[in-house]
């Protein structure tokens, strides 16, 4: 079967912005259906997938996937009428008559929720596709399924902690012989993820969207002082729930549709909200701090009840907490497990993935096997490279290389300089993070070189840590890990050994950690081949990777976005496969 | 009015064991918190929000006297005078509806006045707590609940939900389900 999974719920935000007027932009973010994406599974397996706001430019848009689909349709050579199904990460239909109880709830059902509602969003693009051959998954079944058939494990504990899907905010499923059994779901009311992003929120950042950044300001502070609010506020329940009362606090239709009292129990409790352009002071670190500490604990107690329950030594994770590097990381210590896998999409956009991996199961079609390394997105050709490259010829200089070692070792002798380099190649990745395809890459022991890359480059927090990629074979001289530790998706924090912290000062946090990625050359060819030319020259083949965006911009996908994003900032040279673009001032250049 | 002796128990219980998290040495509720030198204005203001937090009620500062938390029993008996409604608790031989009015206040930080109380009209259950209340039955019981094969109006009371747990607890060919 041709099945297309699709992410998102386009008119979620417009309901809420019409129903709730005067909300900050960031408010309108508590609400569901954000990062719209469509993945293509044929035959069982995903040929192609992508984030919708790749092609929107609209970060984390939730607008049903048009761009995607087209995608994904032309990366196949497949028009409409070969698909069998469309699958979409959400199945609210058991919830029709609780939304029938108020008004907004009954118009936010038909209008955002309902099947009517999907169903008239792909005739809006594909008059005759039938009705029938429209399917709705589960939300966490969805993110399930991204993991647990992606896994290459026909036997594991599968883990799913978001915010909230439908009505929960976890769920514990085991993968058995191809199939998901549920175990035990937590109410929404109680969710650890929710939790999070209302302190994210509190602390002046978006919620659902900068959690991130909250585990990257958490090194900074120290858990103790706020410890007791969180252990107070989150009970970690013998059967392996959770409960958090202060989420319940909220009483009319109106306070839970935005965790007023909530809110106003944490002003009053943990500390006062900060602005979005407030100072970020001693006591939000310590605040971020004591959050993470108990995130992860929670992330701790569940998974190791429930493999404890099920005799299980295996996880798999997804779910938009499964993106929580410090907590995986704590995981991948504990000891709880033999081995860990993170789908790499584990937000929202990976249940496009899910929902479509999920129908193909039922037709018995899946082969379960390692997800590989997610370049699933587009890539482009030589003559969409030159055409994007004359766009701009008044402003780039090009010089073009005829191999991949020429063009790697170019690269690593701008890099040895110290310059900060745009790596553009290959198909685009799916997931949040950029592998090596649409990165921008840079000395990891340059001291400077993390100032410089939030102040010139990305234009964002100066707390904010970068990320290593290293090539495998030396990932356990750099970090505290066995030899050949696999984290090709960049979703782990591993401790930097302590006598390279001193000299790996652009990826080694506060804490002495690294949110580590491993280059494989089976996997990841052409960047492994990159490291390996920076390691020839430096004895060191490891670079900061981080992914080749401005903040609050998505990752760069046409070559016409990569360069416009590279003049627009202080990245000094682009390469474009094995085409060197730099600017043109008077005849110099990098 | 007061509550049952029950629910007064497990209540001094629940407190006790949340001040015993600040210090294990507490041994009995009419211990003198004070004089066992845990509570300093420090620690005082740490229990009160452990308080409001874990049992989802309102303690001003200000209103606060020092007196009132100086034993696990005060504590609880403040805890009771701060929850709004006082509750006419279901009939103790009704093992299953208290559980039902225990599950509201443990996850839903709601006290159900009585068993009879129109839990849609007086906003304690709307689209968005119903549908986590089902979850919280569904862990609870060990049922499966559709709410596509079931009345939305069966869930209007306590007293209706204990109603529908029992059938649902049913064994399914004594009813004629598949």
């Amino acid at each position: 079967m041709n099945i297309i999974g699709v992410s998102g719920l386009e008119f979620a935000v417009p309901f809420k912005k019409a129903h709730w007027p005067g909300l900050e932009e960031r408010e309108y973010r508590i609400s569901q259906g954000h990062d719209s994406a469509a993945a293509l599974v044929i035959g069982g397996q995903c040929v192609a997938a992508a984030a919708e706001e790749r092609f929107t430019r609209q970060k984390h848009t939730g607008a049903f996937p048009r761009g995607a689909i087209g995608y994904c349709l032309a990366a196949a050579s497949l028009k409409v009428s070969d698909i069998d199904e469309i699958a979409h990460g959400f199945d609210y239909s058991g919830y029709r008559k609780a939304y029938a109880l108020d008004a907004t709830s009954a118009e936010l059902y038909e209008r955002v929720f309902s099947r009517d509602a999907l169903v008239g969003l792909v005739h809006g693009e594909w008059p005759q596709f039938p009705a029938e051959r429209i399917h709705q998954v589960d939300h966490h079944m969805a993110h399930a399924a991204s993991a647990y058939y992606t896994s290459g494990w026909d036997e594991c504990l599968v883990v799913v902690v978001d915010a909230m899907g439908e009505a929960h905010g976890a769920s514990i499923y085991t993968g058995r012989g191809g199939r998901l059994h549920p175990v035990r779901r937590i109410a929404a009311n109680h969710s650890i993820g929710i939790l999070y992003s209302l302190v994210t929120l509190h602390l002046g950042f978006d919620f659902n969207s900068d959690e991130y950044k909250i585990m990257g300001l958490a090194p900074y502070g120290n858990a103790a002082r706020f410890r007791p609010f969180f252990e107070q506020a989150v009970e970690l329940c013998a059967d392996g729930a959770v409960r958090i009362p202060l989420l319940s606090l909220n009483r009319t239709r109106e306070e839970r549709e935005n965790y007023l009292q909530s809110r106003r129990f944490l002003s009053e409790h943990l500390c006062a909200a900060r602005r979005p352009e407030g100072e970020i002071t001693e006591e939000h670190c310590d605040v971020a701090a004591a959050l993470q500490e108990c995130l992860d604990k929670t992330v701790l107690h569940v998974c190791g009840h429930f493999a404890v329950q099920t005799g299980l030594r295996r996880l798999a994770m997804a779910g938009g907490v499964a993106l929580n590097c410090t907590a995986n990381g704590k995981l991948m210590r504990s000891g709880l497990f033999d081995a860990i896998y993170i789908q790499p999409a584990a937000g929202d956009d990976g249940t496009a993935l899910g929902a479509a991996l999920h129908r193909a199961a039922r037709a018995g079609e899946i082969r379960n096997s390692r997800f590989p390394v997610p370049f699933l997105g587009p890539g482009y050709d030589g003559v969409e490279i030159d055409a994007a490259l004359s766009e701009f010829q008044d402003r780039v200089a090009v010089v073009r290389f005829s191999n991949l070692a020429e063009t790697c070792a170019a690269a690593a002798e701008l890099i040895g300089r110290g310059k900060v380099v745009a790596w553009y190649r290959g198909r685009m990745e799916y997931g949040p993070r950029a592998l090596g395809h649409r990165s921008i890459v840079a000395d990891p022991a340059d001291p400077g070189m993390r100032d410089r890359l939030n102040a010139m480059v990305k234009m964002r927090e100066a707390f904010r840590p970068f990320a290593p990629a290293v090539a495998i074979g030396e990932v356990d001289r750099w970090f505290d890990v066995p030899a050949g530790t696999e984290l090709p998706y960049m979703v782990v924090n591993v401790e930097v050994r302590e006598q390279y912290r001193p000299v790996l000062p652009a990826i080694t946090h506060v804490n002495g950690t690294a949110r580590v990625q491993t280059v494989d050359p089976r996997e990841n060819r052409e960047f492994h081949e990159l490291l390996c030319a920076v390691g020839k020259l430096s004895d060191r083949a490891m670079v900061v990777n981080t992914s080749f965006n401005v903040k609050g911009q998505p990752i760069v996908n046409t070559p016409r976005e990569a360069i416009e994003t590279y003049l627009n900032t202080g990245i000094d040279a682009l390469f474009l496969e094995d085409v060197l673009v730099e600017r043109r001032t008077n005849g110099r250049s990098v | 009015m007061q509550l049952s002796p029950t629910l007064t128990d497990s209540l001094v219980d629940e407190v006790h064991a949340l001040v015993r998290s600040f210090s294990p040495n507490v041994e009995s509720a009419h211990s003198d918190l004070l004089e066992a030198g845990i509570l300093d204005s420090a620690s005082l203001v740490r229990l009160l929000f452990a308080v409001e937090a874990r049992f989802a009620v309102a303690i001003p500062m200000e209103e606060v006297e020092i007196d009132s938390f100086r034993t696990v029993a005060e504590i609880a008996d403040l805890v009771r005078e701060r929850r709004s409604a006082r509750p006419a608790r279901p009939p103790k031989e009704d093992a299953l509806l208290g559980e039902i009015h225990d599950l509201f206040l443990s996850s839903l930080s709601v006290e159900v006045p009585s068993p009879h109380e129109d839990l849609f009209k007086t906003g304690i259950l709307d689209s968005m707590t119903l549908v986590q209340l089902i979850i919280l039955l569904e862990n609870q019981f060990g049922l499966s609940l559709s709410l596509e094969d079931l009345d939305v109006a069966a869930f209007a009371t306590t007293e209706g939900i204990a109603r529908l747990v029992r059938q649902l607890r049913t064994p399914a060919e004594a009813i004629g389900r598949p």
